[in-house]
Parts: C-alpha cells; structure tokens; sequence
C-alpha cells in the first residue's frame, strides 16, 4: 500500500510534525500544555489500540498501567528519594513485571471474561492505592510528585516538556507501526479475525497475545509516569474505568485499528474536555438551569453519549471513513465492530466460548 | 464442477415433494460449507443424507430450520419459501427437528422438555404428551426426572418425542444413533419404522448404514458441501462400488 | 458468639441486597449472552428514584415500588432500543452496555450533583432490636425480608410458569427453543425489565441501608454482583442466591476478623498497615479471578443438577 501511495499518509504526517515543532514559538509557553497532555494521551490511545483494535483483546483495565505508572514514580522519588532516571528505571521494570503477571493470568479467559478479569486487576488496585497500601499511597488523597529535574518541570520548562512529549510520541508510533506491519502485526490482526483459524494455522495466540499485553502495558506504565509527573500529583482515580473507557472513546473516535486515528481521537477528545471545562466557568454558563451546567461541567456524560452515537453509527471511526473517501489511503482493518455471521443467537455464544479448551472450560457446549 | 443430480425420481410418480432445496449455499466463519444443494423430501418418505464426517450434513438440516443463513438459494416447504427467516418461523411451518447430539434440555425434567414444545392449547397439549408416553414408555418412567440424568438412547427418544409434539409436514433428524449402543440403535431403528410406516416425511443425517439401509426410502450422498449422488435407497445398498466411493465403507 | 450473630445479620442481609443486583445480571447474562456492564447504573438510578420519591412524599413502601417500576421501564427501554439493534454484534454489545453504564451515572451526576444525599429515617424500620449483646437493626431484617421475597416470587415465576419454562430453557439453549417454535426474543425484553426492576428496587433498598446515596455506589456494587453471578454460574438464578450469601458474608466477616488478627499478638510487628477494609474487596477480586480461570461455570454449578434454576 505505502508503495503505491506514499504521500498521503506520511506527507501529511511529516506536514504536521514539522507544524508540531514550530508550535512552541508560534503559541508561546503558556499555551502548551494542552497539546502536551494530548501528546500524552495519544500514546494512551496507541497502547490501547494495539490491544483492541489490533489485536481484538478488549480490557477493562487499561487504567490499571496508567496508574501503576504514576504511582510507581511518585512513591519512587517522593516517597523514597529516588532520582529521575533511576525512578524511570524502576516505572519500566514496574511495567513489564505488571503486565507479564496480569497479562499471563488474564489472556487465559476469552471475551467478556477478559474483559472482567481486567477490570478485577484495575479495580483492585484502586483498592489498593485507595487503602494506602504498606504506608505507602497516602489513601484516597494521593501522592504529589516531586523531585523531577528543573529542565523538566520547572516553572519555564514548558517547552522542554512538550518536546520530550512529543519525543516520546513520534517514537512510540514509529516502534508500534513497525509491529503492527510485522509478522508479528500480521499474527494479531488474524488472532483478532479468527483466533481459531490462527490457531489452526499453527501459531500460538496466547504468545503473541501476551506479546501485544506487555508492550502496550510497559508503554503506558512508562507514559503514565510522564504524566504524573507533567501534572504533579497521582490519585486513585487513575484506575478507575473512566479512565479506559475515555481511552476506548480516542481509539472509537480516530478508527480502532489505525494508529493515527486513534492520536486523532486523544486529540480531539482532550481539545473538547478542555474546551468544555472552560465552558463550565464561563459566565454565561454558571447562569444556566443547575442540570445543564452540572451537563457541561461533566465531559463524562457527553463523553459517554458520543461514544454510543459512534458504535451505533460510525464503528469504523474518522479512519473508516477517510478509508471510504480515498479508497487507496491507508487500509484500516475491521475492527470487527460488524455484524457477525450466523445467527446471533448460536453467534454470540461462539464469540463468548473461550477457544483453548485446555485453558478455559467450555460454559456451554 | 457442479454434477446434476436427478430430483425426486420417478420411483414415486404421484408424491408429492414437501421439503425442497435449491442450489443453497452457507457460509460458517467465513468458511464456504455449502456450495450449491439441491434436494427434495417426498411425503411420507424417510429421505437419507448421507457423506463423510464433515460434509455439510449437519449443516443442511441447520441452514434449512433457520439456525444458520442461507447466503443464497431458496428452501420451500409446501411451496412456501423458508430462507431468510428465523428458525421459529420453520418450526410453525411445521418442520420438526431433532438435531445432532440430541441437545435436550438438561436442567429440565423430561415433562418440561415435552411441555416446552408445545405450541398449542392445554387440553390439545395434555393429549400429546400422553401420546408420547404411549410410543415412549421409557419418558413415562422418568417424567419428572431431570432430561440430564438419562441416558442417551433415552435422551435420543426424548428429542424425537420433543420434535413429535406438534404436527408436523417434516421431520429433521441429525445422526440419532449416534454414540448409542446396539441393541439402542435397534430400537430405534424400530420407532423409524414405524413412524416410516405411519407415513411420517422424515430427512435424516445417518453415518450408520445399515440403520439407513432399514429405514430409509431415498439417500442422497454429500461430499465437501455438494450433492454427489443420489437415488433409491436398495440401489445404493446393491452397489458396493458406490458405497466404497462415497460411504467409505 | 452474640457478635458472630451480629455479624452474620449483617452479612445476610447485604447478601439479600448482593441477590437483588446479581439475579438479573446472571439472567440477562445466562438468556441473552450480554454481561451487562450497565446493571450498576440501574442500581444507582433505583437509590435515586428512590430517594426523590421519598423525600418528596416520605411514603417509603411508595418510594420502593417506584424505584422498581422506574427500574423496570430503564431496562425495557435499554433492551429496545440500544440492545436489540445490536443483537449480532457481540463485540459492540459489550462496548454499549459500558457506555450506557457511564451515561446513564454521569445522568445521576447532571441530575443530582456529585454530593451524596442524605434523607430522613425510615418510619417504623429506624429502630435497632438488642438481646444481650446481640444487636439487630430492624432495617437489615427488613432488607433480609425483602431479599427473601424477592427470591421466592421470581423462583415461582420461572418455575411455574410457561415464560419461566421458556426462560429456563433459553439460558441453557436459546438456538434450540428456536427450533420448537419459541421466538425467544420476545422474553428478552421481559427479562431484561425484570432485572433491571431488580436491581434498581436493590438501590433503593442499599440507600438507607448506608444512610446515604452517593454516585459511585452502581459501580462498586457492579463488580460485587459480578463476582457474585461469576461464583454462582452465569445464568444460575440459584447459583446467585448462594453466591451472594457467600460473598456478603465474606464482605462482613473478613474485614472484621482480620482487624482482629491485626489488634492480636500475632504480629509482633503489627499488620501491614490498613488491609483490613479492602481485604473483603481484594479477596472477592482474587476469588473472581481465580473461578474465572480454573471454573468459569461457577463453583456450584446448581445449572446442572436436576430441576436446576
């Protein structure tokens, strides 16, 4: 594909990029740090794409890694001293160790009960954190972070945060678009069609399902680290659903199973959250009826009606409809949102069976 | 690639087809299992289907009650056609199924299991389960007893007695000996009969060919999702060639 | 031994409330192969119904059947026009019934603020009974009474009726009531009502129960109903009653009795610090995990055994 049309996709690409570096002189300091968060959130978004939207995997708990993440470099260097790169160390062992664990548990149920077991792991560590843990996360008020390095976060390093962010991003997309276009891409996406035909065809899924877990999970440990330290403080909401669902709204958004999609749906999704907090202060809008201000005050609840809007509608997302305009873009794969065939009935029960008999009984066979 | 197969041959000029199929095709997970049947079920006869584990048999009786789409063709009982709908609809239509490893409700007692089926009003009702005791003397035994905690030949009458409780113009029946022992598959062999005899219009899935031989008036033999023969059932037995080709026996 | 009894009163009777929630969700779940991420909203809606209806009339038993009434339509509404579009696309139910769970808390939230709300004593249920040193707050027998009510009425209903029949054959095989000649669908929508009415009447039982209602109660009481349906076997209506004993007790017992090993000598050191009130939580999580991998059909599997429900 990128043979026979290489300028749309990366033209556009680089386009951006370069209008994305010569942002910080252009806007000045003080208007960075919404495109930083976003930066942030894209890799969020990319991590969670490559689970869902690759690899067909749908987990509850991605919040899980977001929260390790910022915990882990809180509880490092505020709690214990540690300095930045030793406690991006730590944040990275942290990650792997995390995800390998619960991904070696979890990948041995299918469907909804991955989705369960996920949103277990998540919920308990918000028990957890939320029970300061060994003295450990301070409860439900939860943790500054401080001793980061002053060319970071200091009071006029703005600009180095946003570059180190958008850093981070442009190399997690690189390295993620070059798995997905691998073998080993290629091996998720067929797991995600057909796990049993996968199966049939000789590869083991589990390993490359627990392949696509950890490096998502060990991404967004180490990025949620970056964002607690670029918002200076860690609380237990970090594991709570809302955050995976607002990160399964970016990839619906952008198009599951396109990377750029899916930094376009953190874009516009953390633009729009912005845009109506400020909303909720304006003047005008305090006026307003108590339901309908609380409405606006809540991206959450608009949030949550876009993304039905977008199953029902647009399960392909900005991706599959860019795709449908310019039939030569880009293939976004299904994210297999479709109808499936057979009748529903004897269908779902298919989709719900766990394939490996060995790891998971049959419920109903 | 398509063979043409004669339908409804002339063995019976004045019956009537009640079950038809033409040029069906089914799709499972994107897999092409049915490529092109075509068959036709005369009244009052016991039409086999017979063919190698994996043929599509299984997948003939599903994709004409309705359980699975038909993604091209047209299945017509009585003239009426069948693709499309849901397997409800079939089954008021009046086609009976009895399917593959019996799939009887286990966490009911075997008198549910009867009233489940039927459709009708009460008293109507009561009469059709006493008939089923009558040809089933076993399920009487066990009327209150959970479906799950019998045996499979018992389980095996259970289903067909299920399929039997509304009038019915066709009767599917998926592999009934399956995994039962002999002397079960004999008295089976012995209700098929009967009900043959009774002049009942049955399609019946059989690997086992002798029960097929007994019971059966017309086969038709499928092989990787298309129909590859097809005749009387004493011509087929009479063939050793034929058997050997597509029976494998 | 009169606190063991305390305890165990307390634990039944959030077992009761753990039922009200899990029977519909193992329902919908064992009918209709949706494991509704949404139940908890209902649950939240029903303590907030509740809790309007209450304030404004101070009838209690009219607040109960509104939450309950309300609950019931959320679900019909629910089943009709976000569910039943969607019925061959597995994947997108999964994703809905989250979303819907989301919107429909972030509802409460516009509706009501994130504050939570308190509200006048029950009448005639406010009272605590004392024997010894045996305590008994007459609303957890209340709630015991009406968790047993609960069970009985909907036990007679799928075991007594032909909807009931059709429904208990549906959770085992819903491709095969098909093929008698049953369009299984048409019970959906009724059992789909009937377990959100459930578990919204649960929400309005919980909010006196906890002297309050707050926005995050649908979400924490999702992950025990959970727990509860995967313990008992999905789609088992019984095999949720014994879950949720199981879990509630579990809930009031352990907390209690590790504080006590905490306090004891045993720890020379002193106990890790605060396990005690989330340990209930983590252990259901921990057990939630380990069934789903070494038994996913629940650990009574009552849906096999003879006349199961």
């Amino acid at each position: 594909m990128s043979i026979r049309r290489p300028s749309l996709g990366v033209g556009t690409g680089a386009a951006v990029l370069v209008l994305l570096l010569l942002l910080p002189p252009l806007v000045g300091n003080t208007q960075l740090s919404l495109p930083t968060e976003i930066f942030l959130f894209a890799v969020f978004a990319l991590t969670y794409d490559v689970l869902f939207g690759f690899t067909g995997l749908i987990s509850f708990g991605h919040a899980l890694f977001v929260g390790f993440g910022g915990y882990s470099i809180a509880v490092a260097m505020t709690g214990h001293g540690v300095a930045f790169w030793p406690a991006l160390f730590i944040v990275l062992v942290t990650g792997l160790v995390v995800s390998t664990v619960t991904g070696v548990v979890a990948l041995r149920t299918h469907g909804v009960y991955f989705a369960m077991v996920t949103l277990a792991f998540a919920q308990a560590a918000f028990t957890l954190a939320q029970s300061n843990i060994g003295n450990q996360t301070n409860g439900e008020n939860g943790l500054t972070v401080s001793g980061a390095p002053n060319w970071l976060v200091g009071p006029t390093s703005q600009t180095h945060f946003y570059y180190v962010a958008l850093a981070v991003l442009v190399c997690s997309f690189l390295l993620l678009r070059v798995f997905v276009h691998s073998p080993v891409g290629r091996v998720w996406q067929a797991i995600r069609e057909n796990e049993q035909r996968s199966l049939m065809l000789g590869y083991r899924p589990f390993v490359y399902k627990l392949l696509a877990y950890v490096i998502s999970g060990t991404l967004a440990t180490l990025v949620g680290a970056l964002d607690a330290l670029f918002v200076g403080a860690v609380s237990t909401n970090l594991f709570t659903a809302d955050v995976t669902i607002q990160l399964l709204l970016m990839v619906i958004i952008g198009g599951a199973g396109s990377l750029w999609g899916a930094m376009l749906g953190a874009a516009l999704v953390r633009a729009l959250d912005r845009y109506l907090n400020d909303l909720a202060g304006a003047g005008w809008v305090t006026n307003l009826p108590n339901w309908l201000h609380n409405t606006i005050g809540q991206p959450l609840l608009i949030f949550g009606v876009i993304y039905l809007l977008l199953i029902y509608f647009f399960p392909q997302g900005i991706a599959g409809l860019v795709q449908r305009r310019f039939p030569g873009a880009s293939p976004v794969p299904q994210p297999g949102l479709g109808e499936v065939e057979g009748d529903a009935l004897s269908a779902r029960t298919e989709e719900i069976m766990p394939v490996d008999a060995s790891s998971t009984p049959v419920i109903r066979s | 690639m398509s063979i043409q197969i004669p339908l409804a041959t002339a063995s019976v000029e004045t019956a009537k087809t009640v079950l038809s199929l033409r040029n069906i095709h089914t799709y499972i997970a994107g897999s092409h299992i049915l490529q092109g049947i075509s068959l036709d079920v005369t009244e009052g006869q016991t039409t086999v289907l017979l063919g190698r584990n994996g043929a599509g048999k299984s997948t003939t009786l599903r994709t004409t009650m309705g359980n699975l789409p038909a993604a091209q063709g047209s299945i017509t009982l009585d003239g009426h056609e069948l693709r499309g709908k849901p397997a409800y609809f079939a089954a008021r239509q009046g086609v009976g199924f009895v399917p593959e490893d019996r799939e009887v409700f286990v966490s009911l007692t075997v008198e549910e299991n009867l009233k489940l089926a039927q459709r009708g009003g009460a008293s109507r009702g009561a009469a059709g389960i006493e008939q089923a005791y009558t040809l089933f003397p076993d399920l009487r035994q066990a009327r209150s007893r959970s479906a799950g905690a019998m045996s499979g030949g018992q389980q095996q009458m259970l289903a067909i007695a299920r399929a039997m409780m509304n009038r019915n113009r066709v009767m599917l029946v998926d592999e009934p000996t399956k995994g039962l022992a002999p002397v079960v598959v004999k008295q089976l062999a012995t209700i098929f009969e009967s009900l043959r005899d009774e002049g009942e219009t049955i399609l019946l899935v059989e690997q086992n060919l002798e029960f097929a031989a007994r019971v059966g008036h017309r086969f038709y033999v499928l092989d990787e999702g298309r129909i590859v023969h097809g005749g009387r059932m004493d011509e087929l037995t009479r063939d050793p060639e034929l058997l050997r080709r597509y029976i494998g026996v | 031994m009169s606190t063991f009894l305390t305890l165990t009163v307390s634990g039944i009777s959030l077992a009761a409330l753990f039922f009200m929630v899990s029977a519909g969700l193992s329902l919908i779940f064992g009918l209709m192969g949706i494991l509704n991420f949404a139940h908890g909203a209902f649950f939240l809606w029903g303590a907030y119904i509740w809790f309007e209806v209450f304030n404004r009339t101070g009838n209690f038993p009219l607040a109960l059947l509104a939450a309950l009434a309300a609950g019931a339509v959320l679900g019909a509404v629910t089943e009709r026009v976000f569910i039943r579009p969607i019925y061959r696309r597995p994947l997108s139910q999964i994703l809905v019934t989250l979303g819907l769970g989301l919107v429909l808390t972030q509802l409460v939230i516009a509706i009501w603020g994130v504050q939570p709300q308190y509200f006048a004593s029950i009448p005639g249920l406010s009272k605590t009974w004392r024997v010894g040193d045996f305590y008994v707050p007459s609303y957890k027998l209340f709630v015991i009474a009406i968790g047993i009510v609960v069970l009985a009425a909907v036990w007679t209903l799928l075991r007594y009726t032909r909807i009931g029949l059709i429904v208990r054959a549906g959770v085992e095989n819903p491709a095969m009531v098909e093929s008698l000649g049953i369009n299984v669908r048409t019970v959906f929508l009724g059992v789909f009502a009937l377990g959100a009415g459930l578990a919204a009447l649960g929400g309005a039982v919980f909010a006196p129960y906890v002297n309050s209602t707050t926005t995050d109660m649908g979400q924490t009481v999702l992950l025990s109903a959970i727990i509860v349906v995967v313990l008992g076997g999905l789609g088992s209506y019984l095999g949720s009653a014994v879950g949720a004993l199981v879990i509630g007790l579990a809930q009031i017992y352990v907390p209690y009795y590790t504080f006590q090993l905490e306090t004891s000598s045993l720890w020379p050191h002193g106990w890790p610090t605060n396990i005690d009130s989330s340990a209930a939580s983590l252990i259901s999580l921990v057990l939630l995990v380990a069934i789903l991998l070494i038994r996913p059909q629940g650990l009574m599997g009552l849906k096999l055994e003879p006349g199961g429900l």
